[in-house]
């Protein structure tokens, strides 16, 4: 598993937490430093390809550092994050669906959602992008974390704050819709690693 | 569509090497985190997503301000949050308190304000208000004896002991005062005075209008004064004494010994001298030296007895203690420098002595 996905499972260590609750020099940087690469990567995972997620990465900040005093623990302060950054990827898409319809010349990552992506990657991570981007969001969200990043139902069910139940129907018919659209587009399982 | 997995089948079970590819792919960068970070630093204070719509076309701000006021109006409107704000200053000073509402003050007070609805208590000093017309702006200006309500205008509220003086400079307001029904005030009409309702504003707005030779306005003012004060307090001491005098200067003596004993009977003690000179020339008038008598004696054992003073208590003991009346009449002549008085004073003692 990625490093990025095993520390967007953990959580703050009680006492960097609690040098934050106390406004300690330099702790919520220590905290904002340990997290950001989380958050960078939830952007692009939630965001899809139409979302800047350095952008949207930026905007999650702004909201942790004005409100991270509602975080009552080190617990819930990964499902505070993750429903932050939930939020902001949702607004950033809604912006980017509102860019598609303005006239004149678009900034490069409406022009090309997936000018972002590593060029050696491309051919394969569009496709699987632009599949996993036309699922609807909660089936998505459950589909990322389980078969990208690899969380357990019940991991996602107490991060999502639903029942383990619900994951996995979410998760059932998210796959679902997966495979019917990879099949409906022509994408076979390893085509691209072998071609 | 692969048959080969049930739904629930894990992707990563048939599309394990490109979900391999996206996860590395999505992987955060060093320069990216980076980039976040000097942002963040440049700009914490930046609303979200504002600066990427700086260079766009014009028509890009009219597509969204559109878009946004359709997503606001089908919003439910937010919670506004309320505000108070002291409104203290002693020199003239403006407050812009809402993107309509100007204030302008010299005095004290105090602002609630919910959204577009401001209420202000104002205490005591010059206040003026300027509200940006046809902007739904509900704006009362309160005083403990005016209410003044505003939809859109600028209006000046000035306010001392005597009451309330409200002036219009553009549009127009509702002034209520107490609980008379409101009236309508525009420029042209001047300003409106609301009286004080407070016993200490009355017994100033009295003073003042007996100052002024307003006798009877003076003494029904006083009267609504009483009403209200509190008996013994120093205001309804004050507003006996206005009383006092206005009853005095009327001549009506029978009124100005009850006035001057009503002060008396308040125990207040910086009235307790004024208060027996007044008893004592008033009970003279109405009844002689019975209701007079006791007033001057304690005004000359306190030495605060004017030479006439004494030389009534002389007149007043010459019947039944004329040794006492000669050292009054003694007393007074000692006192006085004017030679007639001193004449008349002198042909007293005379008289005694025969």
């Amino acid at each position: 598993m990625a490093e990025g996905s095993e520390m967007s499972r953990s959580m703050p260590s009680e006492t960097l937490f609690a040098a934050v609750m106390d406004e300690a020099p330099g702790a919520m940087d220590r905290l904002l430093e340990a997290w950001l690469p989380v958050v960078v990567a939830w952007c692009g995972r939630f965001g899809g390809p139409k979302v800047n997620r350095e952008d949207a990465a930026h905007d999650v900040l702004i909201v942790v550092l004005k409100n991270w005093r509602r975080v009552e623990s080190p617990a819930k302060f990964r499902p505070w994050l993750f429903s932050v950054v939930r939020n902001v990827t949702s607004r950033h898409r809604g912006w980017a669906w509102i860019r598609r319809w303005v006239p004149g010349e678009a900034p490069p990552d409406v022009a090309d959602p997936y000018s972002t992506l590593r060029p050696e990657y491309s051919d394969t991570a569009r496709w699987v992008w632009e599949v996993l981007d036309t699922l609807p969001a909660k089936q998505r969200e459950v589909v990322v974390l389980c078969d990208l990043e690899g969380w357990t139902r019940e991991e996602v069910a107490a991060l999502l704050k639903i029942s383990s139940g619900t994951v996995k129907g979410r998760l059932r018919l998210g796959r679902e819709k997966f495979r019917r659209l990879a099949h409906t587009r022509g994408y076979s399982p390893g085509a691209a690693e072998v071609g | 569509m692969d048959n080969r997995h049930d739904e629930s089948t894990p992707l990563d079970v048939d599309f394990g090497w490109e979900l391999e590819q996206l996860r590395a792919e999505t992987q955060a960068r060093a320069a990216e985190v980076a980039a976040v970070k000097l942002r963040l630093r440049q700009t914490e204070q930046r609303p979200a997503g504002a600066g990427r719509w700086a260079l766009w076309p014009v028509g890009v701000g009219g597509l969204v301000a559109a878009a946004a006021a359709l997503w606001l109006a089908l919003l439910p409107a937010p919670e506004p949050v309320p505000q108070q704000l002291d409104l203290v200053s002693s020199q003239w000073t403006s407050e812009q308190v809402h993107q309509d509402v100007q204030l302008q003050f010299e005095g004290r007070g105090q602002l609630d304000a919910v959204g577009k609805s401001h209420d202000i208590e104002w205490r005591e000093g010059r206040l003026k208000v300027s509200v940006t017309p046809k902007q739904d702006i509900q704006l009362d200006v309160r005083t403990p004896e005016a209410v003044v309500s505003v939809v859109g205008t600028v209006f000046e509220v000035h306010r001392d002991l005597t009451g309330t003086t409200v002036s219009v400079e553009r549009g127009q307001v509702a002034v209520r005062c107490g609980d008379a029904p409101a009236a309508p005030l525009v420029p042209s009409d001047g300003s409106a005075f609301c009286e004080t309702t407070s016993p200490e504003g009355r017994a100033a707005l009295a003073r003042a209008r007996r100052e002024s030779g307003d006798l009877d306005g003076a003494l029904a003012i006083s009267a609504k004064g009483l009403s209200v004060a509190a008996p013994g307090s120093y205001a309804a001491a004050e507003l006996h004494w206005n009383r006092a005098l206005a009853f005095t200067a009327q001549e009506d003596w029978p009124a100005a010994l009850s006035s001057a004993e009503a002060l008396l009977s308040t125990d207040q003690a910086s009235f307790a001298t004024d208060g027996r000179h007044a008893a004592a020339l008033a009970g003279r008038m109405a009844s002689g030296c019975a209701a007079a008598e006791g007033h001057l004696r304690w005004l000359a054992e306190a030495g605060s007895a004017s030479p006439t003073e004494l030389a009534h208590l002389a007149d007043c003991q010459a019947a039944s203690d004329p040794a006492g009346a000669r050292r009054w009449l003694e007393s007074a002549l000692a006192g006085t420098t004017e030679p007639g008085l001193a004449a008349q004073l002198q042909q007293r003692l005379d008289q005694l002595e025969r």
